[in-house]
């Protein structure tokens, strides 16, 4: 059907016409960051954007628990210790000096002047109440239990005493701070510094409840103020005017972004729209390896495998030891995961200064082959079939295949990889419902406690069914012995029953953190325990 | 009045009433807390009461007395009913309606569904209005069906969700047994399920959605209703951007058909539908974000925060709709009435914008029902990569949170809005082509 030719050039001019103004309406301005250039001082101001990761659960000091929370907390709170970012060291926060007792159990901290964001002063009473908060389990605070190093505070907890007075915090005056602990515990003042330990304002949480921390309803104490929070898009801070030390913030504005999806936030850096990104997506590594503005530094944390030790063929020590002895570390951490990793067959992390922890067993494929000889299974030949449990991740299922596939080489034993969701995950683990589960744990503070203890006879965490008095008995004289040398060596024998002699778990290799961070801002320094603190961050000029 | 001005009238009285629905239903949502919009939803909630009365009278009009007075009786009972149990303001309202709906669709069912006579031109007020009742009527049940049907989707959703192993508050690191019992008493998932249900039914009616166990603090209402207007705003531009793309795209293909045009149209179209969006997405972002830098990578807030993120969701589905078009224009063309319309000398455009299309986009408007549900759904995807901070991200994190109270409350949203839509999509299909009769 022939069509009427006229219509159809002005047709066909005018679309053109329409797609030529679409086009020019979608050119919006792009923002493209000068080069880095050469070194500058620091300047006043700036606005500091960072891709934080997921949105945060919550900011409320006393429950926050992941990474993405602790840093925002950490702007808006201060408490009576700090940890320099640097080199963790311990510095004055809010208490401008404290002494500790000579027998290690009490603790006077001398608090500053200082206030509120609304005006109110800061005193000890502030204290003594946020801690007795996160005491009381109605508050859903999950690290409860780093208080449990304070006199009668775990007994309180449990509801065993209900008098609050019988924890061993005192206000001795509105300025004065006394703790008094279990038993000496000479990694307190990192403890102290933690954000379980940090400040909440009664008036807000008495008058708002569980909406305490949005904004408008907030107050806060740290050296930034919340002024917006948007669910899933950001978390936007300024300097708080009345901090004690605001001459030392220096930034106008932090924007904590959250997204779930790491390869945008990482494009979102390689265009300019934050100055750092806080996770890159493992396919990426490789390129950004060599690059000045990406950091890679040791985490302390573990990823390691657990065992189920009830039942068989795994309650035999032999085979758990032929396990551990068959994977090949060092080339899961330089082909498989391949960020810079650092292999480890002990369990506890190096960083923790003074403390040289068990080795572990070597790879020795001759020697696992001879225990699983021994246990009953010479070349693998009547073993059972095992299950691998891991969730959901890319990561998890690279390694899981290989250690699979070095199990099958070296043992000729057959494994078969079952991956589940998260939640399901830690279901199984909770009811022993499993054979080998991936597992990961990051310690809280820089002392072998923190990963040694899990695994004392039906610790919380425990969830292998493994059970040792002579573990036990290491652990719990541990915590009671005051000279440090002799603490660590109780330590380092007990690590070495669990990574060498005992194995119910197979260590792989040391977490590390990777960021990228644009070489403009400075004050931002990756440590052990990827504690930031934004007070000290800046923009050069 | 005049037939058409009754016919009007009647019209506007249903919008009032939809309105009034849609408004009390928002409400009930906790996603207005207005004065003024409450009141505007009950004056519109009894509107849509008065009409259904009215076509109660009508219908009971042509039968006996008996039956008029047992229907007197269960009017007045329904009536009675929310004072008598107490319940004022939009729930009473809600139970009248809720009463009197079932009311209406079993004498609808009594009287014999007449075809509406179009040889004959309208000239009584009874025949006017015996076409709009039947179309009406189709509406009322479709809607009637509404609350039952999310109900059941609402209670298979919550007995599924506590099926599923793990629990909101299994973690990492296992919280101390003291706080696991004192976090399951505050939101009592320490009481038996039947017990668990009832509170949660009892809540959701009076429109507490429920506090989120995922974001410490939030109460689920709060967080959808933040969520919401982001996830809309990108859906329906995206939509409206497939129809746009779509519809010309295929038109043109049709009237340029078995031209380089036409095949280039279509082979972009098959592109657009087998290219999943979690590759055009991040493709859109390499070339105009990255590459040529003339758009943000990702975020919100702005109207160039929209366009990658609605482009790559409307891909799919203009290029669903461009072949859609294309076969409803083709088969449109060759008509006779095309012809007539030409041959009458109207001008090329509306022969083209009114008649062709008119029939052309039959397919296209039947397809809308699951083409909005395929924007939404596939909104999460696209709201991941491009940070959009709308309500698909919890859709699916909820569920692997276990937050379940968000997850019904994602799922009510999402349940209700394709139920509507599909119903909208139905009564536009019958205005298009009136050869369709309602069933």
């Amino acid at each position: 059907m022939q069509m009427h030719p006229h219509a159809s050039k002005t047709r066909t001019r005018a679309r053109a016409a329409l797609i030529g103004l679409l086009a020019l309406g979608l050119i919006g301005c792009g923002g493209r960051d000068p080069d880095p250039g050469h070194e500058r001082g620091p300047k006043k101001g700036g606005v500091l954007t960072i891709s934080n990761g997921a949105e945060p659960r919550t900011v409320d000091p006393g429950k926050v628990t992941d990474s993405v929370g602790f840093i925002i907390a950490y702007s808006l709170f201060e408490g009576l210790l700090i940890e320099r970012p640097e080199d963790l060291s311990i510095q004055p926060g809010i208490a401008e000096s404290w002494e500790v007792s000579d027998d290690g159990l009490v603790y006077t901290f001398r608090l500053r002047q200082s206030a509120w964001s609304d005006g109110r002063p800061l005193t000890a009473e502030d204290f003594l109440w946020s801690w007795l908060r996160v005491l009381d389990p109605v508050n859903e605070c999950e690290y409860a239990y780093q208080l449990y190093y304070i006199k009668n505070a775990e007994p309180y907890y449990r509801r065993e005493i209900t008098d609050p007075d019988l924890v061993g915090i005192t206000v001795v005056d509105p300025h004065t701070l006394q703790v008094v602990l279990e038993r000496p515990t000479p990694f307190f003042p990192s403890l102290a510094a933690f954000t379980t330990y940090l400040p909440v304002p009664r008036h807000a949480v008495e008058a708002h409840g569980d909406r305490w921390t949005q904004p408008g309803n907030i107050v806060v104490n740290g050296p930034f103020a919340m002024t917006s929070w948007r669910i899933n898009m950001h978390v936007a801070v300024e300097p708080n005017p009345r901090y004690w030390d605001r001459d030392s913030v220096r930034l106008d504005k932090i924007v904590f972004l959250a997204s779930d999806d790491h390869v945008t936030s990482l494009k979102k850096y390689e265009e300019g729209e934050t100055d750092w990104v806080r996770t890159v997506p493992l396919a990426y590594v490789e390129q950004m390896m060599d690059r000045d503005d990406f950091h890679i530094s040791p985490f302390f944390s573990t990823y390691y495998y657990r065992f189920n030790v009830t039942r068989p063929p795994l309650d035999d020590v032999r085979v758990r030891k032929a396990l551990n002895k068959a994977v090949d570390k060092t080339r899961i951490v330089r082909h498989v995961t391949r960020a810079g990793e650092r292999a480890t067959s002990g369990f506890v992390p190096p960083g923790i200064p003074g403390y040289q922890g068990a080795d572990g067993l070597d790879h020795d494929p001759a020697g696992a082959r001879k225990l699983l000889a021994e246990a009953g299974y010479p070349e693998g030949r009547g073993f059972p079939p095992l299950e691998l449990k891991y969730n959901t991740s890319d990561a998890h299922k690279a390694i899981a295949e290989a250690i699979q596939e070095m199990w099958r080489n070296e043992l000729d034993i057959r494994v078969q990889l079952v991956n589940v969701e998260w939640k399901t995950l830690l279901a199984d683990r909770s009811a022993m419902n499993y054979q080998i589960m991936r597992s990961g744990w990051i310690g809280d503070y820089m002392d072998p406690n923190t990963f040694l203890d899990m695994f004392v006879t039906g610790g919380g965490n425990n969830h292998t069914g493994w059970t040792d008095p002579e573990y036990d008995a290491l652990i719990e004289q541990a915590a009671r012995t005051q000279d440090p040398e002799r603490r660590f060596e109780l330590f380092r024998r007990a690590e070495q029953i669990l990574v060498e002699e005992a194995v119910p778990i197979l260590p792989l290799y040391i977490y590390v953190n990777k960021n990228m961070l644009n070489p403009r801002v400075g004050g931002v320094g990756f440590n052990l325990k990827s504690h930031h603190l934004m007070k000290y961050a800046y923009i050069k000029d | 009045m005049t037939p058409e001005r009754k016919s009007g009238f009647a019209l506007w009285a249903l919008a009032w009433g939809a309105t009034g629905a849609a408004l009390a239903v928002a409400r009930l949502a906790g996603l207005l807390h207005d004065a003024a919009a409450a009141s505007a939803a009950h004056l519109a909630g009894a509107l849509a009461l008065l009409w259904l009365l009215y076509g109660v009278v009508l219908a009971c009009r042509e039968h006996g007395p008996r039956l008029k007075l047992i229907v007197f009786i269960l009017v007045a009972a329904a009536y009675a009913a929310a004072p008598l149990l107490g319940w004022g303001g939009l729930r009473g309202l809600g139970l009248k309606l809720a009463l009197i709906l079932p009311l209406a669709l079993a004498l609808e069912k009594r009287l014999p569904l007449k075809e509406p006579d179009r040889t004959e031109p309208v000239d009584t007020p009874i025949k006017a209005l015996k076409r709009i009742m039947t179309r009406n009527r189709f509406i009322i049940r479709r809607l009637a069906w509404t609350v039952p049907i999310l109900w059941v989707i609402a209670t298979l959703t919550f007995f599924f969700m506590r099926v599923a192993p793990g629990g909101p508050f299994d973690e990492e690191r296992n919280p101390p047994p003291e706080v696991r019992a004192a976090v399951e008493a505050k939101y009592n998932l320490d009481a038996p399920l039947y017990m668990q249900y009832w509170l949660w039914l009892n809540d959701t009616v009076r429109g507490d959605l429920g506090p989120s166990f995922f974001y410490q603090g939030r109460t689920v209402a709060e967080v959808l209703r933040q969520g919401l207007p982001a996830t809309l705003a990108l859906g329906l531009t995206s939509l409206g951007l497939a129809l746009v793309f779509g519809i010309t795209s295929g038109l043109v293909s049709a009237y340029r058909q078995n031209t380089w045009l036409d095949y280039s149209f279509m082979s972009v179209a098959v592109l657009g539908i087998s290219v999943p969006t979690f590759v055009i997405g991040p493709l859109l972002m390499l070339v105009f974000a990255i590459k040529l830098g003339w758009l943000p990578v990702s975020g919100w807030g702005e109207l160039r925060h929209l366009v990658l993120p609605a482009l790559a969701l409307a891909a799919p589905y203009s290029a669903y709709i461009a072949r859609l078009t294309r076969a409803g224009v083709l088969d449109v063309i060759r008509q006779d009435f095309i012809t007539t319309a030409r041959a009458k000398g109207l001008p090329e455009s509306r022969v083209v914008l009114v008649h062709t299309l008119k029939g052309g986009i039959l397919p296209v408007v039947s397809y809308l029902g699951p083409a909005v549900s395929g924007v939404l759904t596939g909104s999460l995807v696209i709201e991941r990569i491009f940070n959009v901070p709308g309500i698909g991200s919890y859709f699916v994190n909820s569920a692997l949170n276990r937050d379940y109270n968000m997850v019904l409350g994602t799922t009510l949203i999402y349940s209700s809005f394709l139920i509507v839509m599909n119903l909208i999509v139905d009564v536009a299909y019958t205005y298009l082509d009136p050869r369709v009769r309602f069933s």
